[in-house]
């Protein structure tokens, strides 16, 4: 019998644990029902109607992949006749991770012309008009791999080679020091609460917010993952820089223009915190999101390890704390081994997801991260 | 058993190849990536069958001796003291023989294994922390190892990696 959360264990932002409060009431929903392109669009067009009166999106076609969430591409004509394409993301009933789309909404808000990210238009906050919550972009051109690269899972095993590298890699760095140079203080962040409680909060805002997810979702429970938990919560690392964190930067979740050797849009900014900007650097660092290149491991199939760490520290002014990037690094593969194995099947168990199929398909990689979390642990204990 | 479930597998398999992912030629590019899903599923089912029972009980048997020797080494205050009483109280039962009978074992045993784990976080003693992250690590390295090889046609391992076979994985 699993032991009920302590205080400290219950320590949550509050913004997300409004999202995980939603998510358990969601769990009692019937089977999540994908709608056909022409039930969004009609939906979409009722929308627009209240909030944008004389807009019409046309040409609606879902976009591929997405574990997380479903988007559609469509097209708005304005008024002088040209069309303009735009993205809908609509949260299913559980999401790979579960998130808040008015944090990204704002989000999204406030880093226009600080790095390249989609411009957000409209939000349906709680779904009331979508019918799902959801929130609209304007669409951003790019990929996500070159086009030598074969298919699969956008940004695990990505090579980029050559010159493309090269610049791809002084845009990643610099699009990253940018993020957590942000002001969040001074911006329009409404959603977001800042860890100030003690220096140890951040960590274990994070920590909180996953294991109660575990915990949540686990259809079979594993016991070094128990050890993770036990291992972060004995080994919490303060935080007195306290910076906006995407929460998943990495190769595949930004686009770019290969002829133009230019990151287009930094994308998934829905896991996005205030807290340790150690997290991002660990999270870019994960092993799966890498690539091998000879005998050297590239970090997001861009740069060795310690070239990231250098040039990181280099561009941002920040020292690198080699003992807090550890920790990160177990927490970056827990959330990783909890998005796969935890929630990824609880959500097909459920039938709560649109792509099911993926879902457990996906879980197998979860097997990966668990070698890597006993590496990494291994290597501390 | 006739027909064989392999041979069913590979009906389903050559139904999806050629009947229904050419018919979706041009159609939704969901309904396109879901059947090449199901293709990647049926295979790797079909690759797994056989062998299905066998692993799980592999699994069965690694984890029980995982936590008898957590429930056995067990020293701390009243919490770790009481989760290692509730794990050695499940372990008097049976792993199981059928196959739901297996799962529902792992499921049961692993639930009692992560309350004795987060208990000895709070009031274990220095030494059976200490001992039981070595024998955890152990046993999850393994784990880990077996079921990449088991899950290896999924083609998620970077080409790079070499996974010994699955049969020196069985046990700990």
């Amino acid at each position: 019998m699993a032991q009920a959360p302590s205080a400290q264990q219950r320590d949550l932002e509050p913004q997300v644990h409004a999202v995980l409060e939603r998510r358990a009431r969601r769990k009692q929903f019937p089977a999540y029902r994908s709608r056909t392109d022409a039930e969004v669009e009609a939906a979409l067009n009722s929308f627009l109607a209240e909030v944008s009166p004389g807009a019409r999106a046309s040409g609606l076609a879902r976009m591929g992949g997405g574990a997380s969430k479903e988007q559609f591409v469509f097209a708005i004509e304005g008024n002088d006749g040209r069309a303009e394409r735009h993205v809908l993301r609509m949260e299913p009933t559980q999401s790979i991770s579960e998130s808040d789309r008015r944090r990204e909404f704002e989000i999204l808000k406030a880093f226009q012309g600080i790095v390249p990210a989609p411009s957000p238009v409209w939000l349906d906050a709680e779904g009331a008009h979508l019918g799902q919550p959801s929130a609209i972009m304007k669409f951003v051109s790019g990929t996500t791999k070159p086009r030598d690269t074969g298919a699969g899972v956008s940004g695990l095993g990505t090579t980029i080679g050559g010159d493309l590298r090269i610049a791809i890699a002084s845009q990643f760095i610099d699009h990253l020091v940018s993020i957590h140079a942000f002001d969040w203080r001074k911006a329009e962040l409404p959603s977001f609460t800042a860890p100030n409680a003690d220096p140890w909060q951040a960590a274990r805002w994070q920590v909180n917010w996953w294991s109660q997810v575990w915990r949540e979702d686990r259809v079979q429970s594993i016991p070094v993952v128990a050890l993770a938990e036990r291992w972060m919560r004995a080994n919490l690392p303060t935080c007195d820089d306290h910076v906006l964190v995407h929460g998943d930067y990495r190769t595949g979740n930004y686009l770019f223009d290969e002829d133009a050797k230019r990151i287009t849009a930094i994308l998934d900014w829905e896991l996005c915190h205030i807290g340790d900007p150690h997290e991002d650097l660990a999270w870019a660092l994960l092993r799966l999101f890498g690539t091998i290149d000879g005998d050297r491991h590239l970090a997001s199939g861009l740069f060795t390890r310690e070239e990231f760490l250098t040039r990181y520290e280099a561009a941002s002014g920040r020292i690198v704390n080699r003992k807090t990037l550890r920790f990160y690094e177990v927490f970056a593969t827990y959330k990783c081994i909890v998005i796969t194995v935890a929630t990824g099947l609880r959500s097909a168990a459920d039938q709560h997801n649109h792509q099911d199929i993926l879902l457990t398909w996906l879980s197998a990689v979860g097997h990966i991260f668990l070698s890597e979390i006993c590496d990494l642990m291994g290597e501390d204990l | 058993m006739m027909p064989s479930i392999d041979l069913r597998l590979a009906s389903m398999i050559r139904s999806v190849q050629e009947v229904i992912l050419p018919a979706l030629s041009g159609h939704s590019g969901l309904a396109q990536e879901q059947a090449h899903l199901l293709l990647g599923q049926l295979m790797v089912l079909r690759s797994q069958v056989d062998g299905a029972l066998a692993f799980e009980r592999i699994e069965a048997t690694s984890l029980a001796d995982l936590a008898s020797e957590l429930a056995r080494t067990a020293k701390g205050g009243g919490k770790t003291e009481a989760a290692a009483a509730a794990l050695a109280a499940l372990l008097k039962g049976a792993t199981g023989e059928h196959p739901a009978e297996v799962r529902q074992f792992l499921q049961a045993c692993s639930l009692a294994v992560e309350a004795l784990i987060g208990a000895s976080g709070e009031d274990g003693s220095e030494a059976f922390q200490a001992a039981s992250a070595e024998a955890i690590l152990r046993h999850g390295r393994q784990a880990a190892l077996r079921n990449r090889r088991w899950f290896s046609a999924t083609n998620f391992e970077a080409p790079e990696v070499r996974l010994p076979p699955l049969d020196p994985l069985a046990g700990d």
